[in-house]
Order: C-alpha cells, then structure tokens, then sequence
C-alpha cells in the first residue's frame, strides 16, 4: 500500500468510520459517495460501534506475502451490530478454538510491515 | 514540591495488559530466582507500544466520558517506539479521530516517562492552557533477556487529567520530582543491550525515590502512615520490598498496587499499572501516594485522593485483564519478541 492511500484510509481503517444515509438510514462500510439501497448522495460519516458477532471463519496455514509471521492465523466474517459485514483479521486467538455466532470485538493491531512503514488497521478479537 | 494554581483531578483510567504470559520460571535467566510464581505479559505478534498505548487511552476516555473534541494534549511516555522518527503521540490522534489542535508528543529515554507525561500534563491543565489532557505509558520489551530485563514486560497505561470537579474520580493534591544524573542502568544508541552498574544501581533507586517522596510529604505536611494505598517502583521484588521497609510503610498499604507478580514491570510506567490496580478497587476519601523510579531520570512522586465519584464508574477492567490470559512457553516467547523488534508484524 502507499503512503498517501494508507493516510486516505486511515479512518476506516483506525477508527472503523462508515456513511450513513439521510434518506433511508442505510448503513456502507466502507464509505460510500451514493447510497446503494436508495441511491441517495445526501451521506454523513460514522463511526461504527465495532461490535458483532463471527459469521465464518477460516484458519490460514499458507499465507501471502507480508503475512508469513502470522501464520497460522485465522480471517472471518464479522457481521457489526449495525448489520455490515466485514471480512477481517482475528486476532488474539487459538484458531481452533473459534465457533460461528461468537461475539467479536474491534482492536487495532499491527496488519503488516511494508514499503518501509507500518500499516496499523482493524482486526477483531473474541469479546 | 510542584502545586498547581487550580486544582487537578483525575476523570478516568485505563490500562491494557496483552493475553499473553510467559512465567519468569521459565525464562532460561531466571533459573534459582526466589520468584518462581512470577509471571510477565507479552505482546502478541501484532502489538506494539501503539496498538497497546491506543487500547489504554479508549478505556480511559470511556470511562471519563469526555468527548474527543475536548482533549487538548496527549502526551505518550515509551522506551519501544516501533518507530525511530515518528511519535507515537501523533499516530494515536489520528486513530483516536483527534487530529489537528492538539498537543501530541513523546517522552522518551526513561523507565518513568509516564509519570513524566503526567507531571507536563498536570502542568498543562493546571496553567490553563488546555481543558483536558491525556497522559499515557506504553511499552514492550526491549531485549529478550540481559539482566535487569527478567521481569521486562508490555503493557499500557492512561490517565485522563482536567481540572478538579464532581465528575473527578480522584484529586491530585501535589507532585514531586528528584531528578540525579546517575549510570545506574543505560544503553548506548545502536545497542539494544542494557548495561547496569550492579548494586550501585540499587543504591540510586532508594535514594532517588526517599528524595522525592521526603519532598513531597514535607510539603503536604503528611507522613506515610497516612496513606491507604502506596505504590513503588516494581523493577523486581527485593527492591520493592526494601523500599516499603526504608519508607515505613506497612504491607497491607502495598498489597492492592504491587501488580508485580502477576503483570510483570512495564518499564515506562515503572508502578503507573499499581496506580491503576488500586484505582479498581479504591474507597472514597482514600489517599493513595505513588512513586515512580527511571534508571538515568530519577523519581516523581504524587500524592492522590479519591472521591466519591469514584462509586460510580465501571471499574475492574484491569484486574479482569491480569486474570484473563494464555501462556506461552520461551520458544513461542523469542518468537513473538523477533516479531516485535522489527521483523513483520
């Protein structure tokens, strides 16, 4: 990733800020410029709670590049409170110990090392 | 004795300590030490001093219930800064959404930077120029090994500071300082390795620490007896407890601070997580005296007490983290402390 697209990110990525439709009160993350349920373009921003729960999950045992230290690790389907569902990181896990309809929280860890900078960013953890 | 014109309160605590344990028994240098049930906390491969310092300071504004807007200054005392050009001040603005007029800084190069950081903070709020600060500690370990570094742990810790009001869960009735040049520990830049001068090292720390505490109960006109809770510096237990018995503080006054045994000693904090430990459990009108000792720096003392508005905070966040935990054995140990010092995260 770049410098300026890691810094443009940042508060998605640090602080989980989402859009919030005027009109109709759907909720995007990532941000969106128009609405995709009423195709609204009146979007405010907003910071989601970072709480839900695991929907599915996968242990990885083979990871791609800038990932090699982690392994294995395990990446899930988060559905927040708000009803997104984001793919992401679990951290601070035994991979199996893991169950579908766990409840999950935000943390903010270290995602990797590259291009000479940190990338810092959301993953979840077991509540 | 340092006073500030207004009066200082504290809004709201909060501390991170990482899942991970490693019992000191189990440390290859620790063989015969008399502290086999001792045990530290580890980063876990993607933490630093920010990913920890950044869970400490949210736990610390939830619980004051001050909105981001308000902070003025963020002040973050650390030894482990991943970065070498960066201060971690600044990145945890941005990921606290508090970018912009805000004082974010560093406080580096001592084992007690963050009571360093509450001092400038008390400083800061106490003149005025800003309504809320935040004092923060974050730190992982250096080295895996090395002496002095047995009990070397990571953690975070933050303090909430604004002006003493009903919302205040504990006034700050004065501060001190003793600060003495001294090569009781230290390490050259370049080198991770930490060099001590041995029992002259021990000998810096007692004095530095009388030194400032003398100064402080002087001023307040106060003597350690009068003092609920006393926290001290916790680099290891023998210096602790030979501490306690020079100052004339009784054991009960030490129990609910000396987090030692099973948090281990965040070098930064040296005893802020003690602070934060007897918080979680202190009464109304209780008076809490903490020491802070940084090898090189020298020692701040503060003299707190609590008030009511304590009764009616969350509290116990901390001691539910010592409590909740996964060991690792010294393999799995130098492997996260490789993935910590630089390698990928």
């Amino acid at each position: 990733m770049s410098v300026p697209n890691y810094l443009r990110e940042a508060p998605r990525r640090q602080r989980m800020e989402g859009t919030r439709c005027k009109g109709c009160g759907a909720i995007h993350f990532p941000p969106r410029a128009v609405c995709d349920r009423c195709g609204g373009r009146d979007l405010e921003r907003e910071e989601l709670s970072g709480t839900g729960e695991l929907v599915a999950y996968t242990v990885i045992m083979y990871p791609p590049k800038g990932f090699e230290n982690q392994a294995p690790y395990a990446i899930g389907i988060v559905q927040l409170k708000e009803g997104v569902r984001i793919l992401s990181q679990i951290a601070d896990c035994d991979p199996m110990e893991l169950r579908e309809g766990m409840r999950v929280e935000i943390v903010i860890r270290r995602i990797r090392e590259d291009g000479g900078f940190i990338e810092y960013g959301y993953k979840f953890r077991p509540v | 004795m340092f006073r500030t014109h207004a009066r200082i309160g504290i809004e709201g605590f909060g501390a991170y300590l990482p899942k991970y344990r490693i019992r000191i028994r189990d440390l290859p240098l620790a063989h015969g030490s008399p502290s086999p049930d001792f045990e530290k906390a580890i980063c876990g491969p993607d933490e630093d001093a920010v990913t920890m310092a950044k869970e400490a300071v949210e736990r610390a504004l939830r619980m004051a219930g001050v909105g981001r807007g308000k902070i003025g200054s963020i002040l973050c005392g650390t030894s482990s800064n991943p970065y070498s050009g960066k201060p971690i001040g600044t990145i945890l603005s941005k990921a606290l959404g508090m970018e912009g007029a805000i004082l974010a800084a560093d406080i580096n190069f001592s084992g007690k930077s963050c009571s360093e950081a509450l001092q400038l903070c008390l400083g800061l709020v106490g003149s005025g120029m800003v309504d809320y600060a935040i004092a923060s500690g974050s730190d992982s370990i250096p080295e895996p090994g090395g002496k002095g570094a047995t009990y070397s742990s990571c953690g975070a810790a933050a303090f909430v500071i604004g002006r003493e009001s009903g919302s205040s869960i504990a006034s700050i009735e004065g501060s001190s300082t003793w600060v003495m040049d001294a090569l009781d520990t230290w390490s050259v830049r370049g080198s991770a390795q930490r060099r001590n001068s041995g029992r002259f090292a021990e000998r810096v720390l007692a004095q530095c620490v009388i030194a400032s505490v003398k100064d402080l109960l002087s001023g307040l006109g106060l003597s350690p007896g009068d003092f609920d809770h006393v926290v001290l510096p916790q680099s290891d237990p023998k210096s602790a407890l030979d501490l306690a018995k020079r100052l004339g503080l009784k054991p009960e006054q030490m129990e609910a601070g000396f987090v030692l045994p099973k948090a281990g000693n965040v070098e930064s904090l040296s005893g802020l997580l003690g602070l934060i430990a007897v918080l979680d459990v202190a009464k109304p009108s209780e008076r809490i005296l903490v020491a802070t000792f940084g090898s090189g720096a020298g020692s701040d003392s503060f003299s707190l007490l609590v008030k009511d508005a304590i009764e009616g905070r969350e509290r116990g966040d901390f001691l539910n983290q010592v409590s909740k935990k996964a060991y690792i054995d010294h393999k799995a140990y130098l492997k996260f402390l490789n993935r910590n010092s630089g390698g990928s995260a």
